[in-house]
């Protein structure tokens, strides 16, 4: 226990502790690269401490998905499941990283509920922070049907009731050798389950008996057991595992096996679902969730259907505006660039590539609004426009519209020459124009779809970085900021000159608590484009959030003179940002200084720029 | 020992609502009916509903008429960190410190009430 300390201690994402399972890890004999190699490292942001796996990381992303997430309550069911697997495999003894990581998170959680340790600093307080997280200097190259693993955990710890309906589907472990690691008492969860558990192992149990278990299973007893309501001190510590071996071969083609039966058994699944979602009693709203989905869709319709264009702009009397805004694009001059591609659309309605240009540069401009109305635009004239997609999914997520995120990264996928076969393999599928159930049936669909998307690859130094991006925004949805990290963290590898591409590994990596990291990123794409005010202003949001007011107060005013700078003469307040305002009033009220409140009310930018001598 | 009348959670939430009146359509945003059950010992204390349709946050039980989509238990304790942006709701719910009834996906957007988010 106290040789893991140091793994405890150090919250998962940070390397230190991990480097060394990374050893093991690389020494995995089903885990190298093709050619036979584990490429090293070939791209140095070490200063913004983003070393890296260059072309696996999202195949450790993919790995970890195999592994039991942590579960959301008492029962560690997810735990159980690890130890059996693991009891299972005796293939390949160096894979010691896994159980080592297995223990990691069941200590993290044991921990909790045994001493309510303070051991989790609140810094990395993220959501995987009882999730193994590899750490971000792994390269492996995960076999293909791994992938499949994640089929079976892909529901996230933030999903409680997939797990009673779900798991047990899926697996046909053979429980021969589980008795190794029930035995495991070296750490113990509260005795007594609650309510919630036992009924979990009630639902557990049910579908035990449904499926291929065997029937006389140690693990089977367990669930029983726990049914009965029996407070049994278990443990889900696999520490001290015989069973090192990781061989995904074999059990992992059974789980393919069944997992492709579940699918062809679409039925039994939904009703699986819709029983599980009615057990959520008390929940359901008297409109179901279909409809009012589609009317949320309506109303924002409304709001996102009509671009609202500058009053004084310019640039409108310019011969060829999209062509200067390109230019200034690239000279990041994002402001002007912004009115320059509004003039375009104005002067030739159909523009594609100016509509598109205009959200993309809206969006950098921290203007969510008006980028979302430009890229519906855009799409109305072009179905198949795969970088309007993209674009569009990170507004929808930033305006937490997580189903019109999940349709844009839906619509991103079928228009993708590369990826679209994906969705005509899989079973019948509602088309997109109908609406969801439920956001998690589409968002789940979507996470495998992808996960199958980055298993085409098979050459690890070929990243797809729109791909990673798309798995990133995909996974920022249920606040999975952890894994949307490790994604945009990929994709920068490849790209490491696209300040975009920074500017979201900040914000994921921000939104998950990670400040000091975020800010990092943010010089990044700073340095790369220094007018790009979106990540400007997240970069005050991270110095807000480290209590650092003062510099907040000065990245916004910055931002906010940036936009400033693009009006023309006549120059109103409207191209600001609302947001930035706000977040400024907030900050500057940190900073006990309530003779500023007035000027901020205001939007006085001159007095404000001047107080904090920003030239 | 007098029970505490004042949970932190009341204050929390007054910053909250302070928040919410700042950002016209911050509550609307969430779209869903939350309620939040803060315990104390082991015990609810108190509830607070946070209407997303209406753009609303009122102490109590939601209003007639209202269903709640997501029901969310929490102690005193935990939440003061939760809205202060120094814990975060998955990491609570992982340790077991957040239950959660209901759309989950849903009460991820609660984060924005919380703390600033960064923007992708």
């Amino acid at each position: 226990m106290a040789a893991l300390k140091p793994l405890l201690d150090a919250e998962c994402g940070t390397t230190n502790p991990l480097i060394k399972l990374s050893q093991f890890y690389t020494r995995d004999n089903t885990l190298v690269t093709q050619d036979g190699l584990i490429k090293p490292a070939t791209n140095n942001f070490t200063s913004a401490n983003l070393t890296g796996g260059s072309n696996a990381t999202i195949d450790e992303l993919v790995n970890e998905y195999h592994r039991p997430i942590s579960a959301p309550n008492t029962f560690h069911l997810e735990g159980l499941l690890t130890g059996l697997r693991l009891a299972d495999d005796n293939v390949d003894n160096t894979n010691k990283h896994e159980y080592e990581w297995t223990t990691q998170f069941l200590d993290s959680f044991t921990n909790d509920f045994s001493s309510h340790s303070a051991n989790m600093p609140n810094k990395n307080n993220n959501f995987s922070s009882s999730v193994i997280h590899p750490p971000t200097n792994h390269q492996i190259q995960a076999p293909p049907h791994i992938i499949n693993d994640f089929n079976i955990q892909q529901h996230s710890q933030w999903m409680p009731w997939n797990e009673q309906s779900y798991i047990p589907q899926s697996t046909s472990f053979t429980l021969n050798s589980n008795s190794n690691f029930l035995d495991q008492q070296s750490s113990t969860i509260d005795a007594g389950f609650d309510n919630d558990t036992v009924k979990a192992a009630q639902n557990i149990l049910s579908l035990l008996q449904e499926t291929q278990f065997a029937a006389d299973t140690e693990f089977k007893d367990f669930v029983e057991h726990v049914a009965v309501g029996n407070g049994e001190e278990s443990t889900v510590d696999a520490n001290k595992q015989q069973a090192t071996g990781d061989a995904k071969d074999v059990t992992v083609d059974k789980w393919i096996n069944e997992f492709s039966n579940e699918l062809s058994n679409e039925s039994q699944w939904q009703t699986d679902w819709t029983s599980a979602a009615a057990n959520l009693s008390s929940l359901d709203d008297q409109i179901p969730r279909s409809q009012s989905w589609l009317r949320h869709l309506m109303d924002n319709g409304d709001s996102y259907s009509e671009y609202k264009f500058a009053k004084t702009n310019t640039f409108l009397e310019h011969s060829n505006p999209f062509e200067e805004g390109l230019k200034r694009l690239e000279a990041h001059d994002i402001v002007n660039a912004v009115l320059l591609f509004e003039a375009a659309v104005q002067k030739q309605s159909n523009h594609v590539d100016a509509w598109l240009y205009l959200g993309i540069t809206q969006s950098e401009n921290e203007q969510d609004g008006p980028a979302i109305c430009a890229l519906r635009k855009c799409v109305e004239l072009d179905p198949k426009n795969l970088q309007a997609y993209i674009t569009l999914s990170s507004c929808y997520a930033n305006e937490l519209l997580t189903n019109e995120a999940l349709d844009s990264l839906r619509k991103w996928l079928a228009n993708n020459d590369k990826y679209s076969h994906l969705l005509s393999n899989r079973r019948p599928q509602t088309t997109t124009d109908e609406p969801r159930l439920i956001d998690e049936l589409a968002f789940e669909e979507l996470q495998e779809l992808f996960l199958q998307a980055v298993s085409l690859s098979n050459n690890p130094s070929d990243i797809d970085s729109d791909l990673q991006v798309c798995l990133g925004v995909l996974f920022h949805l249920p606040g999975d900021y952890d894994k949307a990290a490790e994604c945009f963290n990929t994709a920068v590898l490849a790209k490491p000159n696209d300040a975009l591409l920074w500017n979201k590994l900040g914000a994921a990596l921000a939104n998950g608590g990670q400040s000091e990291k975020a800010v990092d990123a943010y010089y990044h794409a700073l340095t790369l484009s220094p007018g790009f005010v979106r990540a400007r202003y997240n970069l005050g949001i991270s110095c807000f959030n480290l209590s650092a007011y003062k510099q907040a107060v000065e990245h916004f005013l910055t931002a906010l003179k940036q936009q400033s700078d693009g009006i023309g003469p006549q120059g109103t307040h409207v191209q600001m940002s609302e947001n930035i305002w706000r977040t400024l009033a907030i900050a500057i009220g940190h900073l006990q200084r309530p003779d500023l409140e007035q000027s901020v009310i205001n939007k006085d930018l001159t007095k404000l720029l001047d107080e904090f001598h920003i030239e | 020992m007098t029970k505490d009348d004042q949970l932190q959670a009341t204050v929390a939430f007054a910053e909250i609502n302070k928040r919410a009146d700042s950002q016209p359509g911050l509550i609307k945003k969430i779209n869903a009916v939350i309620v939040f059950d803060v315990t104390k010992d082991g015990k609810i204390q108190k509830s607070w509903t946070i209407d997303g349709k209406q753009g609303t946050l009122y102490e109590g039980k939601p209003k007639e008429g209202t269903t709640a989509q997501v029901t969310i238990t929490v102690d005193d304790n935990d939440f003061v960190d939760l809205a202060s942006g120094k814990a975060n709701a998955p990491s609570l719910f992982a340790k077991g410190k957040l239950k959660v009834k209901g759309n989950v996906m849903l009460a991820q957007k609660l984060s924005t009430l919380f703390k600033e988010q960064s923007k992708l």
